[in-house]
This record gives C-alpha cells, structure tokens and sequence, in this order.
C-alpha cells in the first residue's frame, strides 16, 4: 500500500513536472514569436545576403585568372542594393520592434545607391535619431556622398542622448563638409564634358545640384568649426584611427597650414642613404611633393 | 606612376623642377632594391611607415598623395593626376622662369 501511495505520489510529481516545464516551453515560444515577427524577418533576408556573400568569396577564392575574377564578380556578386527593399520592409511593416532600427541602420550602412537608403537615412532622422544603435553608423559616414546623410547627422549631433554618437556625428559632419568642397571644387572646375556627366551621374543629380550652388569657403569654415567642438566636446571618444581629439587636431592642422594657397611647412629629415636633407633646400625650384610607398 | 615620373624628370631636368618622395615602407633594403631596379632616380625622405612622422604631420591617409609647390613652396595644387599633373607643373615652372628673368 505504501509502494502504490508512494508510486502514485511519484507518478502525480511527475506529470506536474512535465506539466509546468511544458507551460514554461511554450510560454518561451510565444515570446519568441510575439518577439520575432520582425527579428525573424530580418534575420531570414541577412542570412540570405550572408550566404550569398559566402558563395561569392568562395567562388572569388577558386578564380585562377583576372577573367575568372570578372566573371566572379559579374555574376555572383551580392549587391546589398538587391536586398535593400526586403530590409527596409521589415521596418516599415515593424516600426516600434526594436529589429526595425537594426533593419534601417544596415541599409544606411550597407546600400550606396537607390530610392531606399534614403528612405532609410530620412527615418532615422525623424523616427530614431536616439538610438545608441547609430553611433557606430554615423562614424561610418563621413565619406558617404547621399544627399540625406548631413541632415542625418545634425539631427543625432543634436538630439542624441549619447555621447559617442554625437561625437561620431560631429566629426563625420566635418569631413562632410570638407568632402562637399572638395567635390563642388571639382565640379566647377571640370572642363572635360565626358568627365563631368560621369561625376554628376556619381553624385547623383540632387546632389550634383546642391553643390553647385553652395559656397566652398563658406563649407571650410564649417568644417574648421566642427573639428573644434570635435576637439573640446568630443576628443575622448575612441576611434579605428585613435581617439577623435587626435584625429580632429590633425584634421584641423591639415585646413590650416596645408591648404591650397599655404606655404608648406618644412620637412626635415634623412634620405634611404641616411642623409639629412631640408625642404627649403629645393626653394626657387618648383616641388612636386609625392606621398609613396611600393606596394 | 614609375614611368610618368621618370618622363617628368627627364623632360624637365634642365628647368627649375624638383621631384621629391616621401617614402612609407616599412623594409628599406627592399626599397633600396627598389629604386635601383624601377631606376628611381629622385631623393625622397625615408619616412619608416604609413604612420611615419612626416605623413602624420601632413595628415596624409592614402598613398600615394600629391602636393605641387611653386617657387617660393606655397602649396598650389593638391593630388592632381595625370595630363593635370602635367599642366598643373608646367605652369608653376613658367612661372618660376618669368621671375627669375625678372630679377
């Protein structure tokens, strides 16, 4: 009798244990799938740009000849411009699950060309310029030519809650500037006709117009300003390339003393012989001053 | 950018010109193999690496980079390349001869 009660008792255990271990299982996966609607969307177009990536690195590896190489690139080579529109839906479809901002910064980051990178870069200004998720993003923009990308950044410089986004702000505004003028220098310059329609066709034609119009010394000074609150605001934060202070001060010594109209400062140092020789040796003759190494 | 800058130097040896490097690899006696073998014949300052003291000095983050300065070393064209390169010298030598007939 006391076998069977204890049997019973055993059996009665059990069946509870297995009972709440079962509501617990699915009480995890009603999360997950309440949680990853969206997660799982995103999750299932990157993977298929990583295995397509995969594929091509791999095929780019078996290529023997430059040919092979062409041919590689020509027909394997995943551009993200090709998934942008699957990405850019799960953040429209989701827009308050945290896979959303996730879904927009990858455009941002990954795509160069296309009506969505700049439907992704406009709803990261209006929508989720607060995320800490664009600190790393806005660090990455300071080349990037797409016209949505200074207003981008002045938003998270400005409304960031996050110190190293907007320091990362700050500074990719300034080489945006610096960037800007240098492009509308070479856009007013260019006499080449050929040459020209292909810089604007790389701009892209909002773009191209934009800098036309804007005011080169009026950029220069921007960027000297942007630099400054990079240096007194910002300096401490830690970059690929040293802190941004370290890199900010450079910048600045670079617009001030090696503009175009500037007297080079001098250069003192040994030739491969480990003879010193001077810069301002070569005054009177014209220098072409050529950064190089062989590689 | 071996062979254009041979053909500079040769073409304007007799005129006020200067080729002049600023060198960032890392293995000198490869690179003294280098200039014997490429027959680069003008000086350039042995700057250790990419992150030698002259290329930070003059910020310089991608090789090679191009500075032309006049006469009196004022910087007056910044990575020009090829015919520009060319035009953008040939003017500044003018330039340095008129003054120097001046004188």
């Amino acid at each position: 009798m006391r076998t069977t009660l204890g049997g019973l008792l055993l059996v009665l255990l059990l069946a509870m244990t297995s009972m709440t271990s079962r509501a617990q299982e699915e009480a995890i996966a009603q999360e997950q799938m309440e949680k990853s609607a969206a997660q799982t969307q995103l999750d299932e177009v990157l993977g298929e740009y990583k295995t397509a990536q995969t594929a091509f690195r791999e095929k780019l590896k078996e290529a023997k000849t430059d040919e092979d190489r062409t041919q590689v690139y020509q027909t394997l080579y995943p551009n993200p411009v090709s998934f942008a529109s699957r990405v850019l839906a799960v953040a429209s479809e989701h827009p308050k699950d945290p896979a959303a901002v996730d879904a927009l910064v990858w455009v941002a980051q990954n795509v160069r060309s296309g009506v969505e990178v700049e439907v992704a870069m406009k709803l990261l200004t209006t929508d989720y310029v607060e995320s800490p998720k664009l600190a790393a993003l806005a660090s990455r923009l300071g080349r990037s030519q797409l016209l949505p990308v200074p207003a981008l950044l002045l938003a998270i410089l400005e409304k960031s809650p996050h110190h190293e986004a907007r320091g990362n702000a700050c500074m990719s505004l300034a080489q945006n500037a610096v960037s800007s003028a240098s492009m509308a220098t070479m856009l007013a310059n260019e006499k080449d006709p050929a040459r020209l329609t292909q810089l604007k066709t790389y701009l892209g034609e909002e773009r191209a117009k934009v800098l036309a119009t804007v005011e080169v010394s009026e950029l220069n000074r921007q960027a000297e300003a942007l630099y400054e609150r990079v240096v007194s605001e910002f300096g401490d934060i830690e970059s690929r390339r040293g802190t941004l202070g370290d890199q900010a001060e450079r910048n600045l010594y670079e617009i001030r003393n090696l503009a175009i109209g500037k007297v080079a400062p001098e250069i003192s140092g040994k030739d491969v012989e480990a003879i010193p020789f001077k810069l301002s040796d070569y005054r009177g003759k014209v220098v072409m001053l050529d950064f190089w190494g062989d590689w | 950018m071996y062979p254009h800058e041979r053909s500079l130097v040769k073409r304007l040896a007799d005129k006020p010109f200067a080729l002049l490097g600023v060198n960032s690899d890392s293995d000198i006696e490869k690179l003294k193999t280098v200039l014997t073998e490429k027959n680069l014949t003008w000086r350039s300052w042995y700057d250790e690496s990419t992150s030698g003291p002259i290329a930070r000095q003059w910020n310089v983050s991608g090789w090679p980079t191009i500075y032309v300065l006049d006469h009196k070393g004022v910087i007056r064209y910044k990575n020009v390349r090829g015919d520009e390169l060319d035009l953008a010298i040939d003017t500044l030598v003018s330039e340095a001869m008129a003054d120097e007939a001046s004188d």
